[in-house]
């Protein structure tokens, strides 16, 4: 128990470190970095939007790579930690659309718009609700676990079709202004400044899913502990 | 909306506000579970019930 105690520690030392380079970054970014020459200092909210947004999208990559783990390795630990993913992917996916939707009220002069990139981020969050039910109501065991997995491939499959949503439609959302052909349309302080802000988010959210997949893992335990005494 | 320019520092404000509140609820409610689970796991041992 004493090695517990100092890990659920060094847990929360590590939590609140990450936390920390998360607000310096954002203060940075409500601070220091250039005011937008278009939008005013509105735009000082993508700091927060954007690496959300990317934190998501790597988080759906994620859940492919441990949904691919499963199916092949067979193994219950990869199904475990992909559902630690989807947890936290859909919570970044939820503050990319409510941040998205409070930055495009003063600047598009809209709430929400039905156009293809936030549509399509939309249907990310639905396709992240959806596996974390799906996995919730289905009994434990490995039929479970290989579905699951097929549905973490498909989840992985909307991003490309989020990043691409701008150029292949007419939308309200701007098309790309950081990875483009031609180089970013962005002042190098900016840019700077949200890779910094993503770094710390990604960060962050890397601490999330550790956290989320230890206290499943934990859980499983005892669950599995549970059913031995009453079997 | 010409000639009335919008006050950005709400929407800052609410957008920063909502995140940063998503994020500590989650973290929270994970460090509460966390705290939880070892309680359980620990009287689990102390009752010595097989495994």
């Amino acid at each position: 128990m004493v090695d517990a105690n100092k890990q659920d520690r060094l847990t929360v030392g590590l939590g609140l470190a990450a936390a920390v380079m998360a607000g310096i970054c954002w203060f940075y970014g409500l601070r220091f970095a250039p005011t937008d020459q278009a939008q005013g200092e509105v735009y000082r909210i993508l700091y927060f939007h954007v690496p959300s947004a990317f934190t998501a999208f790597l988080f759906s990559a994620l859940l492919m790579f441990f949904s691919i783990w499963t199916l092949f390795k067979r193994s219950p630990g990869g199904a475990l930690w992909a559902k630690a993913t989807a947890e936290v992917g859909l919570i970044f996916t939820i503050i990319t659309l409510m941040t998205g939707s409070i930055w495009g009220r003063p600047t598009w002069g809209v709430w929400w718009d039905w156009d293809a990139r936030l549509t399509t981020t939309l249907i990310l969050a639905l396709l992240y609700a959806g596996y974390l039910i799906f996995t919730s109501s289905m009994a434990p065991g490995p039929s479970r676990d290989r579905m699951a997995a097929a549905l973490g491939v498909i989840i992985a499959i909307d991003v490309p079709i989020i990043y691409k949503s701008v150029t292949w439609w007419r939308t309200l959302h701007q098309p790309p202004s950081l990875m483009r052909q031609g180089g970013s349309t962005m002042d190098p302080a900016m840019v700077r400044t949200l890779m910094m802000c993503w770094a710390a988010m990604t960060l962050l959210a890397v601490w999330m899913l550790w956290t989320r997949a230890v206290n499943l893992r934990l859980q499983q335990r005892i669950e599995e502990h549970s059913h031995g005494v009453h079997n | 909306m010409y000639g009335t320019p919008t006050d950005p520092i709400p929407y800052i404000a609410a957008a920063y506000g909502i995140g940063i509140f998503i994020l500590v609820f989650y973290s929270v409610w994970q460090i509460r579970t966390r705290k939880k689970l070892r309680a359980l796991e620990s009287a689990i041992h102390e009752t010595g019930a097989p495994s």
